[in-house]
């Protein structure tokens, strides 16, 4: 599901290493959208989020010459620095760690998603997104806690007022059934 | 327990990418992460679950203008000076990003070059022998073909690290470029990806630095230069 997905954004960061400024802002005007929608749903601040995606896009920059991309999609590689950055921000910010807006914790399952991303990700979308429709309410909140406020088994536990044991478990099949679903 | 039970290891890589293992486990699993290429093609399969998820399920946001115009300002700034400036010895990019950088720097660093792609073998046309200052022992010898697109590093008999560091090798050009070029092998031999960039990698010399796989820096060595030297003609 990684290779044929991003042909574009692979060439355009391979641009970007060589200093292709041009290249850069194109690269910027595909993925800022969506790389700024998963920074706001980190950090639940869009003020802090612009933060973010402005360190992210001048690291993405200066280290397109460190992407491999046989061993990452772009997609994953452009994530990954803006999930991060987000993190990070959210650590140093964190006095406590409070429920967010439950509504937002849809946020996956959310009708927004439906518009496709470039580069013609339909497919593998829609297979995601069937996969996640899969999981049980719980297994899938757990899951998004985790990954999106960077959190423990303990500390998701806390957030949820969850039995330790319990996250454990759902997070665990969650995993589990999301594996098996994609890779079918 | 055991890492050879195939659940345990699906298990692991998973809660790794995700961010769930903590603390012990988490160390004890990257020390085995650095040596299993098996182990590290799941965690990247995962980063790759996840991060589409994550992809997928964003909207697409409308992002304020300035953000594009200050990065711009950044880039425009800072890029073409400090980029070209040397940045050996200088402070790790990515230092203070924490665990949650660990699992694609390492795995990008350390995952073997995946066959199918893999360009048949050429002769090798460098090479670098790499032992610590001051040892006679010989540590590794890395050698590069097709211009530089193929390295492969092999132990020879590779100093005894302690637990949680591992041996980078990186390509120093004069002006002070720096790219990272992946982890050295504790035993046996590893392909190592040669990172995109205009640079002739034969024009750069090969250095080696001790890090910390819990913080392995891509950008600028973060950890004690333990060798530096010239690839040689073969």
């Amino acid at each position: 599901m990684t290779n044929a997905r991003s042909p574009d954004l692979a060439q355009l960061l391979g641009q970007c290493a060589l200093g292709n400024r041009a290249a850069f802002e194109q690269l910027y005007r595909a993925t800022s959208p969506k790389l700024f929608a998963i920074a706001v749903r980190i950090l639940n601040s869009e003020a802090l989020a612009e933060e973010c995606l402005q360190d992210a896009y001048v690291k993405i920059w200066h280290r397109a010459g460190d992407y491999r991309p046989h061993l990452a999609s772009p997609v994953t590689w452009l994530v990954t620095i803006v999930r991060n950055g987000a993190l990070d921000t959210l650590r140093r910010n964190r006095r406590q760690v409070t429920l967010q807006d439950p509504a937002h914790l849809e946020f996956l399952m959310d009708e927004w998603n439906t518009a496709p991303g470039p580069d013609g990700l339909d497919n593998d979308s829609d297979r995601l997104r069937d996969c996640l429709g899969q999981l049980g309410d719980d297994q899938r909140r757990c899951l998004e806690i985790a990954y999106f406020q960077g959190l423990s088994h303990a500390e998701v536990a806390e957030l949820t007022r969850t039995p330790l044991g319990t996250v454990k478990t759902w997070i665990r099949r969650g995993l589990e059934q999301l594996r098996k679903c994609l890779d079918v | 327990m055991n890492y050879d039970n195939p659940e345990l290891r699906r298990r692991l890589a998973a809660e790794y990418a995700l961010g769930t293992l903590r603390g012990a486990a988490r160390r004890r699993f990257e020390r085995l992460l650095v040596r299993d290429p098996d182990l590290q093609a799941r965690v990247v399969a995962w980063e790759e679950r996840l991060a589409g998820m994550a992809w997928t399920a964003a909207p697409e946001a409308r992002v304020p203008e300035r953000i594009w115009t200050t990065v711009s300002g950044r880039v425009e700034t800072a890029g073409s000076t400090a980029r070209r400036r040397g940045l050996w010895n200088s402070l790790a990019f990515w230092r203070g990003t924490g665990f949650a950088a660990t699992a694609v720097a390492l795995a990008l660093l350390v995952l073997p070059v995946d066959p199918p792609t893999r360009a048949p073998d050429a002769m090798p046309e460098r090479v670098a022998m790499i032992a610590e200052s001051g040892s006679d022992a010989m540590g590794w010898v890395v050698t590069a073909s097709a211009g530089g697109q193929q390295i492969r590093a092999r132990a020879l008999s590779p100093p005894e690290m302690p637990e949680g560091e591992v041996c980078v090798l990186w390509l120093v050009w004069p002006d002070g470029t720096v790219r990272a070029v992946g982890v050295l092998p504790e035993y046996g031999e590893a392909t190592l990806a040669m990172p995109i960039t205009d640079r002739q990698p034969y024009q750069a010399q090969v250095a080696v630095t001790i890090e910390r796989v819990s913080d392995i820096p891509m950008d600028s060595p973060a950890g004690p230069n333990v060798y530096r030297g010239p690839w040689m003609e073969l």
